[in-house]
């Protein structure tokens, strides 16, 4: 009876289940392969079981954290997502994820290396399930280096034989390829020399010898050597080594996908042994892995879908058709390995691999580090100063950082953010108010009469207040806020205290608020002025109505306006490129990289702005001139005035009136022009050539998600713009023609 | 068609007063111009009308109701602008078509009236063209055209000659001057051309600083000015003024002459004294050897009908005109005789007419 | 000045046609790449296609992309390209209507009407974008989510629509300024309400202006991927420019298939700036400089 019992509550359990699937989102950033993998392990997925459906959902990488960081916590967000883990402890912190241990049958990851756990797991608790690990080897042309090398002096032996400009003039050769400059990468060597990031305590120790000694292996190689690419993206690495132009190559599981295989015959080793230290290179190793999402409404169906996905069939999928380096230790078997034996090699570097921290505090090292060692290796300062710099800068942010603890025992959250940023709203519409509204009682009869006018302006100013002005009111409210662990604390002016009394940085550092607001000043007066003076140059050339072809002219000289800046920033990059830009070749600079100084950057920087820029004034400055009536340069002529008198004497000032609100626009865009300095020079050297707007953009998404701050800038940048344009309204009055 | 009335019509910009307190009566079908030097606020009047301005104090009838607050459209007016306004994306049918299609008249009548104003504007074969195509006479043409299609209470002109050459301008007059006739239309035109004025109008009313200066028939504002402003503004060429000095003898004293006046003029100021000025027109003076007064010749304007003298005595320019050709040189001197019967005398400081 | 001779001008055409290929020269660049079977971006002086390499396979990957959902019964075949060319096409469209009516509209009561605040206003339209538009991106996220316009293209039109407002509107009122103000007298006049004024007279007037702003909002929505990537979530949701941002991973950026694309999404646009490039120059400038 009880049997019986038992059984049928059993049904009555299960029944509704199966009447309706459950729907699990999960999302993805995958590519190529690696798509086709997990597409097809969900679909054999779906095949084992009926009650839970999978919907896959690809998200490009760009958006994939900030799109996961604004969706989860409105309940937008998936399921389950696959993400690498190094923000899990951030994630964790402000209840993004859920920890899976109560969920988890019992030795569910004995399935893994353990090493690929360890990264997951952050105070104490597991947050997700390997798919597979990622960690550098060492992928060698084989028609160039027969013999993977056994320790680093080999290695630069074997580099100074495949480095240089071949006879014939060509493209340089290198002997090893690899983004030297990124912590991810760097770590092997700084493992390998015996360093460390963080001591037994969790404090940062990055200055210790063992470290500077990796930071000068490193500029011995690129710098002194010159064996490896000076200017170096992961794009580079790629297309050196498809090229044949790079023998060995240092990469991560992912480059396997993007060997031209047809021409390049290569191979897979382990990073070499140090010959200094006799201890081998030490990759970091992290992992991607399946987070569970803390607002999923689907935990038993998503902990028994990621149980799935990451269990031995599906590996079997992602590792012999993704080529990925999988978790589950069960998978390397003579037979796989027989047909993808490179994946061993990752096996066996798994055995002198680092995991990778997940913590908040790891996540605030890799941009000094990265700062550390682009400048030790361009030679703005030794390794040493440049590794005290970091340490400095490293301890800073993780004091500042742990500081959020104590705002959050006060409990504060977004709502009085709100209110704070409203009443600053208010406030600023009373201020506004105050300036233009003097006699506001008299005015308000006028308001009545008026309301035609105001029915006019009422869709404009509706959408506008509600889809910018509220944003933007919110943004200047944030100001006043910490964001610390997914809530917002009020920390009244700290930040603009902060940031004006320059307290991380001495006041000429290239990071200090006055070293960028000086840098943003001279990028706008040099870009508005250029734009201007090509604009008006071409605009002069021509006007002349006798020349031929002129519309011609005028349409091919647009077309930069009309293509999308990102488009035309990442072109410009590739054309600036130290060994296959085309301008170093034509400037016969080849081996000169634009970015290791300021100028230099910045110069790249003015070029690409320029070209995306002068169409505009060139169009402004046409219609300008057609407007200035022939008869008065034939008055000139008469009066004997010379071309540049009659310049001088009239095109400019009647010009004047048309170019001033042409000219404040463009100072406002090229302020706060974004796209063209973060892909062109990326802030090179050392944050030399970033302006203020993406110095704002680097605080709230690359050094620790410090939003508040971030806020605190923007506004400062929108008090700075506000004020010019005040100041030029007052001095020159030079909008009286766009106000009356 | 209907009378206008304007009681103590004001216009306030702010602290600044354009129009202050006009009185006018356009009486049916009256042809009423308003002259004024630019400023006077002719313009600002005329648009008060039109109902373009507000009128900030005063009273504004039209047939017999008050229309302060009536919108333009309401008040039955048609209006000529300066620029002529035409729209320049619509053809001239269009354009003239615009406004009764507006107010919703019937397609057969609005093809009517326009063939009807065409006719009687000789635009029949420019229909079909866009303004800019036609020339300014021809727009100007387009734009009465439209104003006539209407069949308006009230026609306001806004200085619509004064974009055209001078030939067009005097060939214009004559039309708007016949049209006048034909429409028996009540018309209130503005101007800054007294010859326009006296010319076209049945009645002026010259304006000078936002106030109305004087309203009657151009022969008897001509005739008599009510004050040195009329008198030196209608009439050309312009008045001719001497400062003088009347002194207790009824005796005029003036830089280098003396005259006395008449006994009918001297019993007028009886009474009076101190600075005045002494008006005359260019064609109550004289060249006489026996003249009261001496100038000298600085231009000689010969017309061939007629000659200009202009002569300098003392500090003053004068404006001799002469009805025949006479052999005079610049720098020569003359001796002028006034004819002190055709003469004004305006206050120094007022410029009250005295007589 | 009809003064230069022949010879300068030569030397003027000489010039013109040195700085327009110098131009001109990274867009042949991106036809080169496109037009190639390899994915690299190999930086040579010549942009004549490689012959051996010529391939139309970039194109054809780009606009094929399809994906497939499902296994089995449900496998269902989705073309990705068309969903989003489609997406962007209603996004741009409506945004250019939207933008042109919440423009023109508000640029005319600040040329034609004189209330209070106008001036305040017009700064106000001036200053907005003055915020850094990353710091928005938070806030006008929750505010998507509180209206219920997230995943949906209702919501990139209205916020794409508002953000070319200040610009618009700013170079349609001085449009609006130079148009006579007697016209709209003689308007009134002949008995047409303000909304049949609006209509009939500054609108077929300002067609320059209107043409350019149009054109303006187009490429804003068109061109614009950062807030559709945030905002869409389904692939198959989004526009073409997050499809072209796609190509371009922290790893490696798939150039021919990146040329490809940014040709597709550059070709509507620079078709408009080729038919509007004559109303562009009085469009733009007309207003500043006051006829």
């Amino acid at each position: 009876m009880r049997v019986l019992l038992s059984c049928f509550l059993l049904v009555l359990a299960v029944l509704p289940a199966e009447a309706a699937p459950v729907e699990l989102k999960l999302w993805h950033a995958y590519r190529a392969q690696e798509r086709t993998a997990l597409e097809k392990t969900i679909a054999l997925f779906h095949a084992s079981q009926e009650e839970i459906r999978v919907k896959l959902t690809f998200i490009s990488y760009d958006a994939y954290l900030d799109k996961l960081n604004a969706a989860i916590p409105l309940g937008h967000g998936p399921d389950l997502f696959i993400v690498s883990h190094d923000r899990i402890g951030n994630w964790a912190d402000s209840g993004m994820i859920a920890a899976l241990d109560p969920l988890l049958a019992s030795g569910t990851i004995n399935r893994f290396f353990k090493k690929t756990v360890e990264p997951l797991v952050y105070r104490r608790k597991l947050y997700g399930l390997p798919t597979s690990f990622k960690s550098a080897v060492l992928f060698y042309n084989r028609d160039l280096v027969p013999q993977a090398p056994v320790d680093t002096r080999e290695m630069i032996a074997l580099a100074e034989k495949h480095s240089g400009r071949p006879a014939d003039g060509g493209l340089p050769n290198y002997g090893l390829a690899w983004e030297h400059s990124d912590l991810y990468f760097h770590a092997s060597w700084l493992f390998g020399f015996g360093g460390s990031l963080f001591d037994s305590a969790g404090e940062p120790v990055l200055d210790s010898p063992a470290n500077v000694a990796s930071l000068n292996f490193v500029r011995n190689i690129v710098a002194e050597r010159k064996l490896a690419p000076l200017d170096v993206t992961a794009n580079k690495v790629t297309s050196l080594f498809n090229e044949g132009r790079a023998a060995m190559v240092i990469s991560g599981p992912w480059f396997r996908g993007e060997i031209d295989a047809q021409r390049i015959n290569y191979g897979v080793a382990l990073l070499p042994v140090i010959t200094s230290t006799g201890r081998r290179a030490r990759p970091f190793v992290g992992t991607e892995a399946f987070l569970l999402s803390a607002r999923s409404t689907h935990v038993p169906a998503a902990v028994q879908a990621m149980d799935w996905l990451t269990g031995d069939k599906a590996a079997r999928v992602r590792l012999l058709e993704g080529f990925q380096p999988v978790a589950n230790h069960a998978l390397y078997d003579a037979q796989v390995l027989q047909k993808r034996p490179a994946i061993d090699v990752f096996r066996q570097q798994l055995k002198y691999a680092v995991p990778m921290r997940a913590s908040p505090e790891m996540g605030l090292v890799w941009v000094p580090i990265k700062h550390a060692l682009e400048n030790t290796v361009r030679g703005r300062a030794s390794a040493s100063e440049a590794l005290a710099e970091a340490q400095r800068l490293v301890r800073l942010r993780i004091e500042e950082y742990r500081q959020g603890h104590q705002l959050k025992d006060r409990g504060q959250d977004l709502l009085p953010a709100l209110a704070w940023g409203i009443g600053g709203g208010l406030f600023l519409l009373l201020l506004l108010s105050a300036l233009f509204f003097r006699r506001l009682k008299r005015r308000l009869r006028e308001v009545w009469r008026q309301r035609g006018a105001y029915a006019y302006l009422s869709p404009a100013v509706l959408a506008t207040l509600v889809l910018i002005f509220f944003p933007f009111v919110m943004g200047l409210g944030l100001g006043f806020f910490r964001y610390y662990q997914g809530e917002y604390f009020f920390v009244g002016g700290k930040n603009f205290v902060d940031i004006l009394s320059s307290r991380e940085y001495s006041l000429t550092d290239s990071f200090s608020f006055y070293f960028k607001l000086v840098m943003t000043i001279v990028w706008t007066a040099t870009n508005v002025f250029l734009h201007l003076t090509i604009g008006l140059g071409l605009a002069l050339l021509l006007k002349d109505p006798l020349l031929k072809c002129k519309g011609l002219y005028r349409v091919l000289l647009i077309i930069p306006w009309a293509i999308p800046n990102y488009i035309t920033a990442i072109i410009w990059r590739g054309m600036f490129d130290a060994d296959s830009g085309v301008i170093n070749h034509v400037l016969g600079l080849e081996g000169f990289s634009w970015w290791s100084s300021t100028s230099t950057a910045f110069a790249a920087n003015l070029v690409a702005n320029c070209w995306l820029g002068f169409p505009f004034m060139m169009v402004v400055c046409l219609g300008a001139l057609q407007s200035i009536p022939r008869d008065l340069y034939e008055a000139a002529d008469v009066d004997g005035a010379s071309r540049w008198q009659q310049f001088r004497q009239i095109t400019l000032p009647l010009l004047k009136p048309a170019l001033f609100p042409a000219i404040i626009l463009g100072t406002i865009w090229t302020f706060n022009m974004f796209n063209i300095i973060y892909l062109v020079s990326r802030g090179a050297p050392n944050g030399g050539t970033d302006i203020l707007i993406i110095e704002a953009f680097r605080w709230a998404f690359e050094r620790g998600d410090r939003y508040g701050y971030a806020a605190a800038y923007s506004t400062l940048i929108f008090l700075i713009l506000f004020t010019y344009t005040l100041m030029t309204q007052r001095i020159t009055k030079a909008t009286e023609g766009v106000f009356d | 068609m209907a009378e206008v009335t304007l009681k103590g019509v004001t216009k306030r910009y702010g602290n600044v007063i354009a129009v202050k307190d006009v009185d006018l009566q356009i009486g049916d079908g009256e042809f009423l111009v308003l002259v004024g030097p630019s400023g006077c606020g002719k313009s600002t009047t005329l648009r008060m009308v039109a109902g373009l301005e507000e009128i900030s104090a005063g009273d504004l009838f039209i047939d017999g109701r008050r229309v302060n607050d009536m919108h333009p459209k309401d008040r039955d007016i048609a209006m000529v602008f300066q620029s002529y306004a035409l729209y320049p994306h619509m053809s001239v049918r269009q354009n003239m078509s615009f406004g009764l299609k507006m107010r919703g008249i019937k397609k057969a009548e609005i093809e009517k009236r326009v063939g009807e104003a065409a006719d009687i504007l000789g635009l029949d074969d420019l229909l079909a063209r866009k303004p800019k195509e036609l020339s300014g006479g021809q727009r100007q043409r387009v734009a009465m055209g439209r104003a006539i299609v209407r069949k308006p209470k009230v026609f306001l002109f806004d200085e619509p000659l004064s974009n055209l050459d001078a030939k067009l301008r005097v060939q214009m007059r004559a039309e708007i001057a016949r049209l006048h006739r034909r429409l028996d239309a009540t018309i209130l035109y503005v101007t800054h051309d007294q010859v326009e004025a006296m010319t076209l109008a049945d009645r002026i009313a010259v304006m000078a600083d936002g106030l109305s200066q004087q309203v009657g028939a151009p022969l008897e504002v001509f005739e008599h000015p009510v004050n040195r402003f009329v008198a030196g503004f209608i009439g050309s060429p312009a008045m001719n003024f001497l400062p003088v000095q009347l002194d207790d003898a009824g005796k005029l004293n003036g830089n280098g002459f003396c005259l006395t006046l008449g006994e009918q003029q001297a019993e007028l100021v009886r009474g009076k004294s101190g600075p005045m000025e002494l008006g005359l027109r260019p064609n109550h003076l004289r060249l006489d050897p026996a003249g009261q007064i001496q100038a000298t010749v600085e231009v000689v304007e010969p017309l061939g009908a007629e000659t200009f003298l202009r002569l300098r005595q003392a500090d003053t320019i004068l404006t001799v005109r002469l009805s025949a050709q006479q052999e005079i040189k610049a720098g020569q001197e003359l001796r002028l005789h006034l004819d002190l019967q055709f003469a004004h005398l305006f206050d120094g400081k007022s410029g009250q007419t005295l007589f | 000045m009809n003064r230069s001779g022949r010879p300068q001008r030569i030397i003027t055409h000489v010039f013109l046609i040195l700085f327009t290929a110098m131009v001109l020269f990274p867009v042949a660049k991106v036809f080169q790449i496109a037009f190639q079977d390899r994915q690299s971006f190999d930086m040579r002086l010549s942009v004549l296609p490689d012959l051996d390499h010529l391939t139309l396979d970039n194109f054809s990957h780009v606009v094929g992309r399809s994906k497939t959902e499902g296994f089995g019964a449900e496998e269902k075949q989705t073309w990705v390209f068309g969903h989003q060319l489609f997406n962007s096409l209603v996004v741009s469209l409506a945004t250019t209507l939207l933008g042109v009516f919440f423009a023109t509209s508000a640029a005319y009561a600040f040329s034609r009407f004189r209330f209070p605040g106008r001036r305040a206003g017009l700064l106000g339209f001036l200053v907005i974008q003055m915020f850094p538009g990353t710091m928005m991106m938070i806030p006008l996220y929750i505010l998507m989510d509180h209206l219920g316009l997230l995943d949906r293209l209702l919501g990139l039109i209205l916020v794409y629509s508002t953000t070319a407002i200040p610009f618009c509107v700013w170079m349609l009122k001085g449009y609006f300024d130079t148009i006579p103000k007697e016209l709209e007298e003689s308007a009134l006049i002949d008995g047409a309400s303000r909304l049949r004024i609006f209509w009939s007279i500054m609108l077929p007037l300002a067609r320059p202006a209107i043409a350019v702003t149009a054109l303006f909002s187009f490429m804003t929505a068109w061109n614009e991927y950062i807030l559709a990537q945030t905002f869409m979530t389904e692939e198959i949701a989004t526009t073409l420019p997050v499809m072209l941002n796609g190509f371009v991973s922290k790893t490696t950026v798939e150039w021919g298939h990146f040329a490809a694309g940014a040709i597709l999404v550059s070709i509507p646009v620079m078709a408009l700036f080729f038919v509007l490039q004559r109303h562009l120059v009085a469009g733009l400038t007309a207003g500043s400089v006051k006829g």
